[in-house]
């Protein structure tokens, strides 16, 4: 029934309103013409509702009373020609009156029910309206904070790659500095040297040339005199190497290159410490590169480095032992991060330039780790005093670099300590 | 026997050095480049012992003065056994060998040299 009311009053509100009041109109005389035809047998008094309703719902206020108005009179009008009469003389006058403002009543009524049901409808619409208003907001907030979430990703991003970038340049200041310390640390040294050289050399080789002088004199038989002689000889010897070797730190700057062979070097260089090894009962294990590798080089400063090593080799074992060199070509593998000793500097090789490699090994008992990190730092030594200037490995490791390689040194994994030279061929 | 001028400022080095070669040499002593030059004149050496470093001219000048006469250069202003416009160096504190050899080789060379 509700779905039928429902089909219906949706019909009729499609309908224009004229169209509505007409049909109400036909409805009512319909229904008046049935009142007139049954005599008053059948309630049709009631039935006049039906349009009046329909009417003031779908047409309005107005239109219902219209109708009502219609209906009342043709209701008086059908009652009055069927001959319907009244027996009491207040009812003939009085029914009409109360059927008319019953109706007029209903239309109101319904009218009433429909204001407020489009009032409510509007309001849900308003609500509806404003709802959606506010969902739509939402959802542009929601998107507004994606982007901005985005965008903060994004700078967050910004930021790490700036650390990052931070980060490095703060590494290659470090490095830079510690470079430039060492740098100013060679160059007073340098200064230091060649004022205090020129100093020494002259008193050294006034007491030299004494030496020389009381040499072969008759008084030199005496076995005292000539044990005298030798200890002033070797004291000499002493001073003018520690001025020789803080000369050369300070001033190892002009190579004579060559195109040489490595090989008759370093049987040049074992040659010169041949004396040594004999005394210290040290033997030579040779492992050459067969395909004998040529490099442009400075013979004699080369010989001076090979001479420095195989010397330190030997001193760290004087009671016997194997010195091992090793040559081998190669391709440069790049800076050796688990050892960085003797590796402060960014090397000037570049990976997979090819390099010649000589290791010097010895069977001693190897460099402790922090003193390892120190052992190419100017006047850092292990050996007694007396014995070493502190300066050989670090002029060795210069004249090195001034050829272009790179000099390291390692414990080996049993005993023993390996230094090793990459020079670019 | 073969003249030889030694030329340093260093008194007590060039005394003793002149005594350390007085039987193989006859060795003079100047302790400045002009009582040097002047030495050269009078004595004529076969040849000079010149230090770098003297206190009224350098040894380049003395050297250049003293023309075709050879000389050996005694410095301690250096190691190395570079020479120095043609002229062989020892480092000084040298050893009487070492200068003895330096001496020999110097005055052979410039005696295949014509003379002056």
């Amino acid at each position: 029934m509700a779905v039928i009311m429902r089909g219906l009053l949706a019909w009729l509100e499609r309908l224009p309103k004229p169209v509505v009041i007409a049909l109400g109109v036909v409805l009512v005389l319909a229904l008046g013409a049935l009142d007139y035809v049954t005599w008053d047998e059948l309630s049709v008094t009631v039935t006049y509702l039906v349009p009046i309703a329909l009417c003031a719902w779908v047409a309005g206020r107005r239109s219902g009373t219209a109708i009502a108005v219609v209906a009342g009179a043709v209701e008086f009008f059908a009652d009055w020609f069927s001959g319907t009469r009244y027996t009491h003389p207040l009812v003939a006058y009085w029914n009409p009156v109360m059927v008319l403002v019953s109706f007029l009543i209903v239309a109101h009524l319904v009218a009433a029910l429909r204001d407020s049901q489009s009032q409510l409808e509007q309001r849900v619409q308003r609500r509806t309206a404003a709802l959606q208003a506010e969902v739509v907001e939402r959802k542009r907030a929601e998107e507004n904070l994606t982007v901005a979430n985005e965008a903060l990703l994004l700078s967050k991003q910004d930021l790490e790659d700036a650390l990052r970038g931070l980060q490095d340049s703060n590494r290659q200041l470090k490095t830079t500095q510690l470079q430039l310390i060492e740098a100013a640390k060679m160059e007073s040294v340098g200064r230091l040297a060649a004022g205090v050289a020129h100093e020494v050399k002259n008193p050294l080789a006034i007491i030299q040339a004494g030496i020389d002088c009381l040499r072969h004199r008759p008084f030199d038989h005496e076995p005292e005199v000539a044990a005298t002689l030798q200890d002033m000889e070797e004291a000499v010897d002493r001073g003018d190497a520690v001025i020789s070797e803080l000369l050369d730190f300070s001033a190892p700057s002009e190579l004579e290159l060559q195109l040489a062979e490595l090989t008759p070097l370093l049987e040049k260089a074992l040659l010169l410490v041949k004396h040594d090894l004999t005394r210290s009962q040290v033997t030579v294990a040779r492992h050459f590169d067969d395909r004998r590798p040529r490099l442009w080089l400075d013979g004699n400063r080369i010989e001076q480095v090979l001479v420095n090593l195989f010397t330190n080799a030997i001193q760290a074992m004087p009671t016997g032992g194997q010195l091992t060199v090793r040559t081998r070509l190669e391709e440069f593998a790049g800076p050796d991060r688990t050892n960085l000793a003797g590796e402060r500097k960014e090397p000037a090789l570049r990976v997979g330039h090819p390099v010649v490699v000589i290791e010097v090994e010895d069977t001693g008992p190897g460099v402790r780790e922090p003193q390892l990190d120190k052992i190419f730092d100017p006047f850092f030594t292990t050996k007694p005093v007396g014995q070493g200037t502190g300066l050989g490995l670090t002029v060795s490791r210069r004249i090195v670099e001034l050829h272009g390689g790179i000099m390291r040194a390692a414990n080996l994994p049993q005993t023993g300590l390996q230094v090793s030279i990459r020079i670019p061929t | 026997m073969k003249r030889v001028l030694i030329i340093d400022d260093e008194p007590a080095l060039a005394r003793l050095l002149s005594l350390a070669l007085q039987g193989r040499y006859d060795v003079r002593v100047a302790n400045s480049g002009k009582s040097g030059l002047a030495a050269a004149r009078e004595f004529q050496p076969d040849i000079v012992l010149l230090d770098i470093v003297l206190p009224d001219m350098t040894g380049g000048d003395v050297c250049s003065a003293l023309g075709n006469t050879p000389v050996v250069f005694l410095t301690a202003l250096f190691n190395s056994s570079r020479s120095i416009a043609g002229r062989p160096v020892l480092a000084k504190p040298v050893k009487l060998d070492a200068l003895v050899a330096a001496i020999e080789a110097a005055t052979r060379q410039s005696s295949t040299l014509p003379s002056r």
